[in-house]
């Protein structure tokens, strides 16, 4: 018994080897971002643009002479877990900015410890939730255009170039699609246009034919789907099983990624989407951005890359015009204007976002045909 | 001499009530906030599954009953905070006669099943009912608690928290060694024998289902006001899973079982997030969680008490087989509880 | 609307035998041991990530990753026995120290997936004929693949059957099953009775996990979240007894959920699914558990 008892306390104590801390002059900076649990996906793209971004400005001699150090933190995308670690990043680990969370119900639950503590916050979730019309925080700031814009311009396309009247809309339960869902419900009223099924599928289910057969019976001219990579390949591969004609189907952002296009194969093509980048971009600093990337990575970037690499640079930007000062950096982040991000210039709008940009594409054979760019 | 025997574990519960007066690392102090609220329903656990022989896999369900339910109260309503959480755990005390009901006919693995389903109906509403909840939106600007007028500092919170907790150990404590416990204990190793016995099990499964439930309402309201923010996925199936893991890790038929394994299984992972481990930390405190169940089954708590008692008889302080500190007692229903899971029921 | 039900029907079966096929492990798992592995359904999604890898990546002939998959993940479910159940049952755990102990297994296994393949859904394009277009019957739709499923089960309950009551194996587990201290006496050896139970529980498991391929993706969602949770609760409906009535439980499971969505709504389909378990689980016969 006692022996057993030892070897717990032995576990433990090998557990809790604790960390160790650095004093040398550095900029140290947190990410916060899902590296465990559903939104794993996008933790990989973060981190590898980040680390990127660091090591390039790092190898130019840092910012004012000071080299940046980061610490990654898992969020694990539950708000819960988020407040654990933004507590520690901030209050144990002092850090001086903070990228992430990425997640809008995260960066809900958090954001408030950064004011508090007077830390930059610069985001790349998307919700208009905490935008700065709305939660009035002004140490907060979004890398990526909201979704409110993403869902206006696709719902604009839809009615305007493909002159749909009677869309179906399959939505998600997360914020995001729930967001989602209520912007494009309110943009097709704003035409007089009222949706003719709207169904629900949760994240995780692998069966959709019990709402497609409902959204089938409807007769609608186009399905809006707004859900996450995993549920959009399954929808899409019982839509074209289910032998739906003429009806368009445009997707919110998370069907303008590989994660959704590799899982789908050939049922993804002839999906419309509304994306925040695409690698296929023929832009010539898209595309340099891009080569970076796969140089250093082996992989093709995805939408959230570019939005923290632009961060780390625009974060730079800023400390090398107003210096390490926390108040100076957060009215240099409120007044930039026309930094040149790799999508374009980024300015600090009314709402605390740096970019409105997005794209319209349609996958087609294996590739993303940009039909707009819309800034 | 018996005397000195029972100063140490006091002094063991004085020395981490200092820690938050020694450390002002608000992070530290967070984390056993957050701490602390896991111990108040892990101790419930212990009472309705180490007692009682009820197994619950849903008591995440109290617990966002009760955060939901306070800070609905307090922001939409205007409650006080401090009624606030009072109503959150009287309305899961009443869910929790409700879920109760099932446990009249179904045990062991079927009601796991059904706690599971009902967690999961809890957790679903929470995400749909948008109009109460704001669902995956998540429920912002709750109030913190207030002293006077001013906001309670987490150290503040920390000492709220541990008067709660106590009473919580207390009350069960004193409920353990009442006849209702003693005919819960009865019930847990023969339902059968003890309803013959003139007991009424039924009575004794509503009044042990409100009060974990009681307990999870209550720490679900108290964390509902530490984060000040709500939502969906703090309510999860997995969620639940952990509640009863860190009963387990305590000692499920210990008074202490839920407070030791609460601080274990929440400290565990925060120990564990050093710098490159960001996508290993989880397998780490997953494995560490495993590897103390399968060593020490029964719990951390009891073996503490144990190896403390067989020094104590070392030494010659108070008697071995005294068995007076709360725990002894359950041991022998413990091993009753297992011989009846490893033979009966077929 | 008629061709709408029958639609929903056929899909709803469909998707039920799915569930069907975790339950078969659940109770093959159970008639012998008497407990509940939580990390039950790991077993599916070790089987299907390794069985992805030794195909894609390790280029093998399908039929021998299959093969090696199982054999793999039943390996797994021998060290589960050696290194979960024995040293618990030793300590004299419990039911509900083996229901934890299993769960945090699944975390740890869901991270260790994690960590080796990352979070994306691997791709595994063109199994069991999901790329080929569905048969019509009408307006009804049936997919290729649930015509391999329904194949693969009427092989599979065949030679359960054979092999429960034709064998001397087969007929020592049942005894086992049934009163392991009898079965002692009679000179079977229970403890290779219990590895052959822990192998053929997770390698069945494995099996099902590699045909949800098609449906689920090589995903975690194998490893996580709801379906493990069906599975139980086909195993249950079923009536834990025989194996093959796992599959009915999920029939009728798959059915609920389709017309809930049908005739209610897509946003409560799981609230009322749960509701339904619930209710099942009170009304039905008093079994112990």
């Amino acid at each position: 018994m006692r022996k057993r008892f030892l070897l717990g306390i032995l576990v433990l104590a090998i557990l809790s080897a604790s960390m160790v801390s650095m004093a040398a002059p550095v900029y140290k900076i947190a990410v916060v971002a899902p590296f465990t649990g559903s939104g794993s996906i996008l933790g990989d793209y973060i981190r590898n643009a980040f680390i990127m971004a660091v090591e390039e400005i790092n190898a130019k001699g840092g910012v004012r002479g000071r080299q940046i150090e980061y610490v990654i933190y898992d969020d694990a995308a539950a708000p819960a877990t988020a407040i654990n670690v933004v507590n520690k990043a901030i209050l144990n680990d002092k850090v001086d900015a903070m990228f992430g969370p990425n997640m809008s119900s995260c960066v809900l639950a958090v954001h408030d410890i950064a004011k508090a503590n007077k830390v930059p916050m610069l985001v790349g979730a998307t919700s208009p939730s905490f935008g700065f019309d709305k939660v009035g925080n002004e140490w907060l700031f979004r890398l990526r255009a909201d979704d409110e814009v993403k869902v206006v311009n696709l719902v604009k396309y839809a009615v305007d170039n493909l002159g749909v009247k009677k869309p179906a809309i399959i939505f998600g339960s997360t914020d995001y699609c729930v967001v989602a869902k209520d912007v494009a419900v309110d943009e097709f009223a704003k035409r007089g246009i009222k949706p003719v099924s709207m169904q629900q599928i949760k994240e995780g289910e692998k069966d959709a034919t019990g709402q497609l057969l409902n959204i089938r019976q409807a007769a609608p001219d186009a399905l809006i789907g707004l859900t996450h990579e995993p549920e959009a390949a399954v929808i899409m591969r019982q839509f074209r099983q289910l032998g739906f004609r003429d009806v368009d189907v445009l997707g919110f952002s998370a069907w303008g990624v590989p994660a959704f296009t590799d899982l789908a194969g050939a049922a993804a093509d002839g999906v419309i989407s509304v994306q925040g980048f695409t690698p296929e971009y023929q832009d010539p600093k898209v595309q340099e951005f891009v080569q970076k990337y796969q140089a250093r990575w082996k992989s093709l970037p995805s939408d959230p890359a570019q939005a923290y690499y632009d961060g780390m640079y625009l974060l730079a930007n800023v400390i090398e015009k107003v210096g390490f000062e926390k108040e100076d950096i957060r009215k240099g982040l409120t007044e930039l204007k026309d930094f040149p991000g790799v999508q374009g210039p980024l300015t600090c709008d009314a709402k605390h976002n740096f970019t409105n940009f997005s794209l319209i594409s349609q996958f087609k054979s294996g590739t993303w045909n940009i039909i707009t760019a819309i800034r | 001499m018996e005397r000195f025997k029972k100063v140490i574990p006091l002094l063991a519960v004085a020395l981490f009530l200092v820690i938050p007066l020694v450390d002002d690392n608000q992070y530290h102090v967070y984390m056993l906030n957050r701490a602390l609220i896991n111990c108040m329903v892990a101790t419930g656990l212990v009472a309705l599954t180490g007692f009682a022989g009820q197994m619950s896999l849903g008591h995440a369900a109290f617990y966002g009953i009760g955060a939901y339910a306070t800070a609905l109260l307090t922001v939409r309503v205007g409650f006080p905070v401090w009624l606030g959480i009072i109503s959150a755990g009287a309305i899961c005390l009443l869910v929790g006669m409700v879920l109760s009901l099932p446990s009249f006919k179904v045990s062991g693995f079927y009601l796991s099943l059904v706690t599971i389903s009902f967690g999961n109906i809890v957790w679903m509403l929470i995400v749909n009912w948008h109009s109460l909840t704001r669902g995956p939106l998540g429920f912002p600007g709750i109030p913190s608690i207030t002293l006077g007028t001013q906001p309670l500092s987490r150290v503040g919170f920390f000492y709220v928290s541990a008067v709660v907790l106590g009473l919580m150990t207390l009350a069960l404590y004193r409920l353990s060694r009442s006849y209702i416990g003693r005919g819960m204990k009865a019930m847990s190793d023969d339902e059968q024998a003890t309803e013959t016995a003139g007991i009424d099990t039924k009575r004794m499964k509503v009044l042990v289902f409100s009060l974990s439930a009681l307990y999870g309402g209550i720490a679900g309201g108290l964390y509902a006001h530490l984060s000040n923010f709500l939502s969906p996925e703090s309510f999860v199936f997995s969620e639940s899973a952990n509640f009863v893991a860190m009963a387990v890790v305590g000692g499920l038929r210990s008074i202490y079982g839920g407070v030791v394994g609460g601080l274990v299984v929440t400290i565990i992972p925060e120990l564990l997030r050093v710098k490159g481990w960001e996508i290993y930390y989880l397998m780490g405190s997953s494995l560490a969680i495993l590897l103390l169940v399968i060593m020490l089954p029964s719990g951390i708590a009891p073996a503490v008490q144990n190896v403390y008692n067989r020094l104590g008889a070392r030494l010659g302080i108070g008697g071995s087989g005294s068995g007076s500190n709360g725990n002894g007692s359950g041991n022998g229903s413990a091993a009753a509880v297992r011989g009846d899971s490893k033979s009966g029921g077929r | 609307m008629l061709s709408l039900v029958i639609q929903n029907a056929v899909a709803g079966s469909a998707i039920g035998l799915l569930y069907g096929l975790i339950g078969l492990g659940v109770v093959l798992f159970f008639q012998t041991t008497n407990l509940m592995n939580f990390a039950h359904i790991s077993s599916a999604m070790l089987g299907a990530y390794l069985c992805y890898t030794y195909t894609v990546m390790w280029k093998l002939p399908f039929a021998l990753a299959i093969v090696m998959a199982v054999m793999s993940v039943a390996l797994y479910g021998l060290l589960l026995k050696r290194f979960v159940y024995a040293p618990l049952a030793k300590r004299k755990g419990g039911r509900l120290e083996f229901i934890i102990a299993t769960l945090m297994l699944s975390v740890f296994l869901l991270n260790a997936v994690i960590v080796v393949w990352g979070g994306v859904p691997l791709p595994f394009q063109g199994l069991f004929g999901s790329d080929r277009f569905p048969i019509f019957l009408g307006n009804v739709v049936i997919q290729y693949h649930s015509l391999f499923v329904l194949a693969y089960i009427t092989v599979f309950v065949i030679a359960l059957q054979y092999f429960f009551t034709r064998t001397m194996t087969g007929k020592s587990l049942r005894a086992v099953a049934q009163n392991p201290r009898a079965a002692r006496l009679m000179g079977i050896n229970v403890d290779r009775m219990l590895n052959l139970s822990f192998m053929l529980s997770t390698g069945v498991t494995a099996l099902a996990g590699i045909l949800l391929i098609p449906v689920y993706f090589v995903s975690l969602d194998l490893g996580s979240g709801i379906i493990g949770v069906k599975g139980f609760a086909c195993a249950v409906m079923g009536g834990m007894k025989r194996p093959y009535q796992a599959l009915l439980g999920g029939v009728l499971i798959g059915l609920a959920e389709n017309f809930v969505v049908l005739f209610v709504s897509s946003t409560y389909r799981d609230v009322i699914t749960f509701l339904f378990l619930i209710i099942f689980l009170v009304l039905r016969k008093q079994a112990e558990a």
